[in-house]
């Protein structure tokens, strides 16, 4: 499976929305759905790293490279930072969605 | 025709009337800015992707092709020792539970493969093992009576083991209308704004064929997107992938159907990893049923024999246990 350890914390579903109804043709939606997960994953990456001690950021980019798919990460951040990592990541996506619609118009 | 539409449900906002170049580029600029953040505070991120020759950026790519590598090899080396792997039930104590393997009541039959499906899957959806998966498909095999494979011609989907969520009906061909596509609670799913993965399935409606029709009507949707080898091996995947069956099975009540890839997606921030048409969805889970768990494997059907739509579970036990 195509997927990254904090996958079942993203449901996007409106923003998906806006997509679906902008897109010309399928070639256009793939590459707009394209852009929101590359956003994504910067984004996660950026609260996973501003939470974790500096010291456990290398372990954490060997742990992740080696095995991206792996929800046992969840485990080893939650570990390290001493919150829930999941709440952090959950809430942080909840404004990212909020920001985007904002960006293009869309309101709540 | 003056019959009135129901409402549409899925896309009565705003953006019917954004430009997607517009949207392209609030989002290209929201990336970009992520991007620079996340480079200006760790800088290190990029230098130890670039020390793995990897962009960071193609992590899923990367993580598609380490999990590939282990499902094909069958390996038991993804999972992780906390891992929710849980024993295979022996042919004897399916037997034990299900009794004499007598005729029994449909019901029953489909009680008997949500208990077997519960045993056997964990409770979140992952990528399925080797061992899982064959297990499954002889268990298909005996229930359903047809042969359905998580592998089929070397092909293998990035999960067979997912959640699956509504989609709307598809545009056959250029002036199809929702209005053409059924009646009544069928037609509230409304119809997608673009076009599939494939395009129209005709170049006009004098072109539609009955077959055609059955295709728009029992159609999934899967991630041939994510796959590691997409953008390597074409036109051959996509060929290989249009309109290819597939049996979708609801783990929750043993539901089944047999459906037609018509499209790509959802997009992997969705929390989904499949899509079924509004008849798909109304028959696995009932009119209000928009997300759920699902397997779906590809179903061997080379002399193109079966027919789309659901598939009903047999009637013996003793047959569905028999050869498990």
């Amino acid at each position: 499976m195509s997927r990254l350890f904090f996958d079942h914390l993203i449901v996007f579903e409106k923003v998906d929305m806006v997509i679906r109804n902008t897109a010309k043709n399928p070639e256009e939606k793939e590459e707009l759905w394209g852009i929101i997960d590359k956003l994504v994953h910067s984004h996660v990456l950026i609260q996973i790293l501003d939470k974790l001690p500096d010291e456990n950021h290398n372990d954490f980019l060997e742990k992740y490279h080696a095995r991206p798919f792996d929800e046992d990460l969840i485990n080893f951040l939650n570990e390290k930072v001493e919150e829930n990592i999941e709440d952090i990541i959950r809430e942080a996506i909840v404004h990212l969605e909020k920001d985007i619609l904002r960006e293009v118009g869309e309101t709540e | 025709m003056s019959k009135k539409l129901p409402a549409r449900t899925y896309f009565g906002s705003r953006s019917e009337k954004i430009d997607s170049e517009f949207i392209r580029q609030k989002f290209k600029l929201k990336h970009l800015e992520a991007r620079k953040e996340l480079s200006d505070k760790y800088p290190h991120v990029d230098k130890f992707f670039r020390g793995k020759n990897l962009d960071v950026e193609k992590i899923r790519e990367h993580s598609a092709k380490i999990l590939g590598t282990g499902l094909v090899a069958g390996s038991l080396f993804l999972l992780s020792p906390h891992s929710d792997v849980k024993l295979l039930p022996q042919p004897d104590e399916l037997i034990e539970k299900l009794g004499d393997g007598s005729i029994v009541k449909k019901d029953d039959m489909y009680s008997f493969l949500v208990e077997t499906l519960n045993s056997t899957l964990p409770e979140k959806p992952r990528p399925l093992l080797r061992s899982e998966e064959k297990f499954l498909e002889q268990i298909f095999q005996n229930v359903y009576g047809l042969s359905a494979r998580a592998s089929l011609e070397g092909e293998h989907l990035n999960t067979s083991y997912g959640y699956i969520g509504a989609e709307q009906h598809l545009r056959r061909y250029p002036g199809d209308s929702l209005a053409l596509h059924g009646e009544g609670e069928i037609l509230k799913a409304g119809m997608a704004p673009g076009l599939s993965a494939w395009g129209y399935f005709t170049k006009s409606k004098d072109e539609m064929t009955k077959d055609l029709e059955e295709v728009e009507k029992w159609y999934a949707v899967v991630q041939t997107l994510y796959l590691p080898d997409w953008n390597t091996r074409q036109p051959y995947l996509k060929d290989w992938y249009k309109h290819r069956k597939v049996l979708i099975v609801n783990t929750e009540n043993g539901k089944a159907v047999v459906a037609a890839v018509a499209d790509s997606g959802p997009a992997a921030w969705t929390g989904k990893h499949y899509g079924g048409s509004p008849e798909v969805m109304n028959y696995l889970g009932g009119e209000r049923y928009r997300k759920g768990k699902v397997i779906v494997f590809f179903v061997d059907d080379p002399e193109n024999d079966i027919s789309l739509g659901p598939v009903e579970a047999n009637k013996t036990l003793s047959s569905v246990i028999s050869k498990t």
